[in-house]
């Protein structure tokens, strides 16, 4: 008995029985949109010589969701950028994430193992200070500025998921 | 020597060999294997080093805050830590001192800070710098005594109070690293700190290169409370691959995972008093936005609720440390309903 316990132990201290857990910082910008039970996100980097990430899945999403990785057009990335930083359309922007605070309804769906799914028609932009948020509600008109940014932001992620690469599970 | 003397010595070689095994793995390093690379700005800072004197690294390759507005939070006069060797000592408590590596950055560097800016420098002192949003979130500050049961919530009246003992219990070590650990060459998708944890071991949180330059000292702390929930607790993320930023991602808000409960201080943090000493403006601003960024990209199903539904965290603290989180059953659905997604 004392041996079983002794070898078990010595198996366990010279292997790598370890759980390890980074902390992952997602620099660049994250642009992501839930609709239509579906989610669809792209990450980018400030600089267009590092690779776009993107991903597409059903709602609600599982742990195993695939990513695609490539490197954008640099007009694509260039037009990107400039509409996320042009100082002025950021008030359109501010206005519209104001609205979709202010109005987050929910849509609810079973899950297969019945307990309810509940998720906001959003389009969410991360990285640039505070989040931006642009409800894609039919009651909801955004500016001309922010349907801008969600069609580059859709023509990209197209870019990126129709002819990136997998990546190799989690980053 | 009778058959009785010798099982009794076999056993004794037994327990001997065993006690040796366990020594070994609580000091085993982490598998994973360093390899310095041109992101390395620290170790390259530190091997380059003359006469002992060190160029830190100023190179922060991501900050969110595009006015660079957070860069004071690391300022000498705006760490009370930094004059009192007592606040030091209670802050190499939470589990720096019984870290590795902290030797290569010189201890004595603590307090050095860059004479253009009076930003503290030195990896070790923007370390305490993050840590001192944990200390000093609480009007106690060095006063708060750590060691009381966690269920104590006569003594820890507020949320943030009794985080601060929940990352000093559960913290066995923290240890330092030069690396950078990034996506790619020139990525700004680095790892901010990685913890090991186990069944027989004692945990350790690695500190990356990124913590200290690359992110804000509220995001160190914020950091810190997620780290810990890996170690101790050992809750590893639920939700794989499955939120916007692709990985650390959390199944729910109701699996009480680390994602939940650096949600749950930051929030904490934000709904302090307006008159707080410490929580300037500034860093309640930038709380809020670290909230806001990990509600909308940590979690696989979406929260649904914000930082409104959380304003009363720190005048029930049981509430959300038992129910919302559901850190005692997360299996449980009826104990997160309130706050459930």
């Amino acid at each position: 008995m004392m041996i079983a316990v002794v070898l078990s132990c010595a198996s366990t201290q010279f292997g790598c029985k370890t759980q390890e857990q980074p902390s992952a910082l997602v620099g660049g910008y994250t642009f992501s949109r839930d609709f239509d039970a579906e989610r669809w996100v792209l990450r980018i980097e400030p600089s267009a010589e590092q690779p776009a990430h993107c991903m597409q899945a059903q709602l609600p999403t599982g742990e195993g969701e695939a990513w695609k990785e490539t490197t954008l057009s640099a007009e694509s990335h260039r037009s990107l950028i400039s509409l996320l930083f042009d100082e002025g359309r950021r008030p359109h922007y501010e206005a519209d994430t104001e609205t979709a605070a202010a109005i987050e309804t929910f849509v609810c769906n079973q899950r297969l193992d019945g307990e309810e799914f509940c998720y906001v028609p959003q389009v969410a932009v991360t990285g640039t200070g505070s989040p931006w948020l642009f409800g894609l509600h039919p009651e909801v008109t955004l500016s001309i500025e922010s349907q801008e940014l969600i069609d580059e932001f859709l023509s990209a992620h197209d870019a990126c998921w129709n002819s990136g690469s997998p990546m190799n599970g989690d980053d | 020597m009778s058959e009785q003397v010798r099982i009794g010595v076999r056993a004794k070689a037994l327990l001997i060999a065993a006690g040796v095994g366990a020594l070994v793995y609580m000091f085993m390093p982490s598998c994973a294997l360093f390899l310095a690379d041109e992101d390395d700005t620290l170790c390259h800072a530190l091997a380059a080093a003359e006469g002992g004197v060190v160029q830190w690294p100023v190179d922060e390759r991501w900050h969110t805050d595009p006015t660079g507005g957070c860069h004071v939070f690391d300022q000498v006069m705006m760490n009370p830590w930094c004059l009192s060797e007592d606040a030091q000592e209670y802050i190499g408590g939470f589990g720096i001192v019984q870290g590795h590596n902290w030797g290569d950055f010189e201890r004595g560097d603590l307090t050095t800070y860059d004479e253009e800016s009076a930003e503290v420098d030195a990896p070790l002192g923007r370390t305490y710098n993050g840590y001192a949003n944990l200390v000093y979130a609480n009007r106690e500050g060095i006063e708060l005594d750590r060691g009381r049961s966690l269920g104590d919530f006569e003594y820890y009246d507020t949320f943030l109070k009794w985080a601060s003992a929940f990352v000093s219990q559960k913290t066995y070590r923290v240890n330092g690293s030069c690396s950078r650990s990034c996506q790619t060459v020139g990525s700004s998708s680095c790892a901010i700190a990685n913890t090991v944890s186990g069944a027989f071991r004692n945990d350790y949180i690695d500190l990356y290169q990124t913590f200290y330059y690359d992110i804000d000292a509220v995001w160190r702390a914020s950091t810190v409370v997620h780290e810990v929930r890996h170690a101790r607790d050992q809750v590893l993320h639920s939700g794989g691959t499955g939120c916007p930023r692709g990985s650390a991602c959390d199944r729910r808000w109701s699996k009480a995972g680390s994602n939940t409960y650096e949600m749950l201080w930051l929030a904490a943090y934000y709904w302090t008093p307006e008159d707080h000493p410490f929580i300037t403006p500034a860093r309640r601003a930038r709380a809020q936005v670290l909230f806001e960024e990990l509600r909308k990209n940590a979690f696989n199903d979406p929260v649904q609720w914000d930082l409104g539904s959380l304003a009363l965290i720190n005048e029930i603290p049981e509430f959300y440390v038992y129910e919302a989180a559901c850190s005692e059953d997360p299996e449980n659905p009826h104990r997160c309903l309130v706050l459930a997604n």
